[in-house]
């Protein structure tokens, strides 16, 4: 599925934090959107799944305009820091993921699956607070692939992760997101991370420059 | 994050707000029913009452009573207080939690039974007694000091004193303890490398009198209340003075009833207005103080912060380990005394163990009911108090927050101060509220069997909140994004977001209600009227009045007082269990 933002604008208080942005990523394609800190790389993801509200411009999934005041069940997110509910375990954290009312037999099978496929055999049972950053990311990712999602939003999702393991998370992410023809849009100010993870790289204040030029074009 | 619900103004959900409703109701209703009630029968405004406050007889000299012991029960606490929480916060102990626990014991120790407690220690045969403490007779010590300062029954004095401090430490070191525990040792390590940080006085006043400033002062502040509005100690440790609310409780009973007394009517309107505005003047001072000088505290893993200090050295350890005893020193007399019996020999003095006090508390006779009746009210009372102030409780912190966190933190204010109304009133005064209120102006009311959970749910709903909202307001709202992009239904996320983070604080709340409820004396005593309706301690107090001629009044007493205390701590203990609880892991 293809997702486009169109004229898409956020305004956080007094703060623009960007104003008539076009984006669009095709289906199954990954692009990596690349820019520094504190430039609202983040504010656009969420901003693209929903958590935070366009103060202008509209989403398209599909060719289909999406509501604004909804959030998706196939759009999902992995966050800079991953969340994993404390109080439950690695398992239960991925079970998550999984639709509502799916048999016990079934959950137990695909998070066993699926921790063996990011190279975590057998943390099902383990507490969440003993994972390393890497880890705890990779069982984030886990339950986001379990949600069967169309669309995954990656915020700097390796930034906790030494520079040697986060080229193999990037490489290892790029392979299940390719297998299940995801559609996704990262952020990062890593270029080595973008180039190893993407299949199109935007820098961000490029982004703005080619959209002005667009709309120049569309002008004249 | 904007995500919006079903029915919300300002982004509160309508049942959230009927809660919210319902609490400030409960507390103003039976509140404003009563002042409307002694102002009818009395002819007098509220507010031209409030103004003869220093006319009315007794008033005066239990406002002194009042303002001087609850001082010197608050400066003795936080001096032993304070030292206890920094020993117990920065040092690793053997069994700190069932030290915590014993620690804990005496605030959810029903008062009636702390009560009786310290008679047993100051009777003659009791160890305070045998020190020298004859508080009854006023020889030894107490002669003594009353011969010196020209003082009458000091020894009354000093025992509501030593009671009230024994009472409230535990809530010293439940504010003080965590800041110790839980500072970013950095801060101190630095601190050490400054010239500021030279002196053990550069330390505390750069360093540790900031940052456990605010949370003596609210502990101090609560001490400070619950000794002012003392009742149950008050009538029985201190029997030649009154509090303010022990005075009103003497007088409600023959408020409200138009052409009788009308007095009465007028005294407990003019002292229970004048204790409301005192008390709500104090709680706002002390917020605006902890608001002000609170600081954002970088927050550090408590084990990690004892290890740095290792153990504690051998003084330390007297210290702690004297106190516990101490606090402990009651609660066993009371079980002592209930199988103790003075003997009656040739000279009087002698006593003997016996059963025969168990007996008769588990008999009863035909003045009390069979403390059976009793152990069932105060355990549904304690229960249905339980179910209501919880959920409700929840609401209105949840509603507290969310106002907040949406910017309305002016409504949020004006919210809190009326939820936090009936904290301000005191036990009496919210009896009185229910008797000279609802009762007066509903009289069919009267035969409601439960009507004594109603003041029971108005005390504790305060605490309930107060523990609530900052365990809310603590959860990072990133767990309610992640939810929001799952596939979860909606107990599921209320669970994973809200429910899970709760359950130490939910449980912490729960205790607080059971142990409020099983030993709530001060409006039960006031609102009770069918003698079918006594709670086990109200029956404890009806027992241990008795004229003391029958040598078996006390053992009696302090059985039913034993027996409210085994039931009160096996309660809290089947609820801490639930504190342990956690999901069956299914993997």
């Amino acid at each position: 599925m293809s997702f486009e933002l169109k004229h898409g604008a956020v305004q956080l208080g007094e703060w623009m934090v960007f104003e008539g942005l076009n984006l669009a990523v095709e289906s199954g394609e990954i692009v990596t959107i690349l820019g520094p800190s504190g430039c609202g790389k983040t504010t656009l993801l969420r901003a693209c799944c929903g958590l935070e509200r366009l103060t202008a411009g509209e989403r398209v999934i599909n060719g289909e305009r999406w509501d604004d005041t909804t959030l998706r069940p196939d759009v999902t997110m992995l966050f800079q820091q991953p969340v994993l509910y404390p109080h439950l375990n690695v398992g239960q954290n991925i079970a998550l993921g999984l639709p509502r009312g799916t048999p016990k037999n079934e959950v137990r099978q695909q998070v066993k699956a699926v921790l063996s496929s990011v190279g975590l055999p057998d943390f099902e049972t383990r507490g969440v607070a003993k994972l390393s950053g890497g880890e705890a990311q990779r069982v984030a990712f886990c339950r986001g692939l379990l949600q069967n999602p169309t669309v995954m939003l990656l915020d700097e999702p390796f930034a906790s992760v030494d520079v040697q393991r986060r080229l193999n998370l990037s490489s290892m992410t790029r392979q299940h997101l390719k297998q299940r023809g995801i559609t996704t849009l990262h952020v990062t100010h890593d270029r080595e991370e973008a180039e190893v993870l993407s299949d199109q790289i935007l820098e961000w204040n490029e982004l703005f420059h080619r959209n002005h030029e667009a709309g120049q074009d569309e002008e004249a | 994050m904007f995500i919006e619900g079903r029915s919300r103004f300002a982004g509160v959900s309508l049942v959230h707000w009927c809660s919210v409703l319902l609490v400030i109701g409960l507390g103003l209703g039976p509140l404003t029913l009563a002042f409307l009630r002694l102002w009818t029968v009395t002819g007098i405004t509220p507010w031209a009452a409030l103004l003869q406050v220093n006319e009315q007889p007794g008033a005066m000299d239990a406002f002194r009573f009042s303002l001087l012991e609850a001082t010197a029960s608050s400066a003795m606490t936080i001096g032993l207080g304070v030292p206890l929480a920094w020993a117990f916060g920065r040092y690793e102990w053997k069994r700190l939690r069932l030290k915590r626990a014993l620690l804990f014991l005496p605030f959810v120790t029903p008062p009636i039974v702390a009560a009786v407690g310290f008679m047993a220690l100051l009777a003659p045969g009791g160890i305070l007694y045998t020190l020298g403490f004859d508080v009854q007779g006023e020889t030894g010590i107490i002669a003594r000091l009353s011969a010196a300062t020209g003082w009458e029954h000091p020894g009354h004095f000093v025992a509501l004193v030593v009671a009230h401090v024994w009472f409230n430490l535990s809530l010293m070191v439940r504010f003080v303890e965590p800041v110790v525990a839980q500072l970013d040792p950095r801060w101190e390590e630095q601190l050490a490398m400054l010239p500021a940080g030279q002196t053990r006085r550069g330390r505390f006043q750069h360093l540790w009198g900031p940052v456990l400033g605010p949370a003596i002062l609210v502990a101090g502040t609560y001490t400070f209340f619950f000794s002012f509005t003392s009742f149950a100690l008050v009538k029985w440790l201190a029997p030649s003075s009154n509090t303010m609310e022990s005075l009103l409780g003497e007088l409600g009973g023959s408020a409200g009833i138009s052409g009788y007394r009308v007095e009465n009517s007028l005294a407990v309107l003019s002292i229970a207005g004048f204790q409301m505005v005192l008390m709500l003047l104090m709680l706002v001072m002390a917020g605006r103080f902890e608001r002000r000088h609170s600081h954002v505290l970088a927050l550090h893993h408590e084990q990690g912060n004892r290890r740095r200090h290792g153990k504690a050295s051998k003084a330390w350890a007297l210290f702690v380990n004297g106190t516990l005893a101490l606090l402990l020193m009651p609660l066993f007399t009371v079980v002592i005394a209930s199988f103790r019996v003075r003997s009656f020999g040739a000279n009087n003095s002698g006593e003997r163990w016996t059963l025969e006090g168990w007996r008769r508390a588990w008999n009863g006779d035909f003045s009390t009911v069979p403390v059976m009746d009793a152990l069932t009210n105060s355990l549904s009372y304690a229960v249905i108090a339980l179910l209501v102030a919880l959920p409700l409780g929840y609401a209105v912190a949840s509603t507290l927050v969310t106002l907040r966190n949406n910017g309305h933190r002016r409504a949020a204010g004006v919210l809190d101060s009326l939820c936090m109304l009936p904290l301000s009133m005191s036990a009496v005064m919210v009896g009185l509220g229910m008797v000279a209120g609802i009762l007066r102006w509903f009289p069919k009311m009267f035969t409601f069997p439960y009507l004594p959970v109603v003041p029971h749910i108005m005390l504790v709903l305060p605490f309930v909140i107060r523990l609530m909202v900052p365990a809310i307001e603590r959860i990072d709202p990133v767990f309610a994004e992640q939810a929001s992009l799952l596939p979860m239904s909606r107990w599921k996320v209320w669970w994973h977001t809200r429910g899970a983070f709760l359950v130490v604080p939910g449980t912490m709340a729960a205790s607080l209600c059971l142990a409020f409820s099983m030993g709530e004396f001060g409006a039960t005593f006031l609102v009770v009227r069918v003698g079918s309706w006594d709670s086990l301690s109200i029956l404890v107090d009806q027992v241990a009045s008795r004229p003391k001629f029958d040598p078996y009044v006390v053992p009696t007493a302090m059985a039913l007082a034993t027996m409210l205390m085994v039931v009160t701590l096996a309660v809290l203990s089947i609820n801490e269990r639930a504190r342990t609880w956690r999901n069956k892991h299914e993997f």
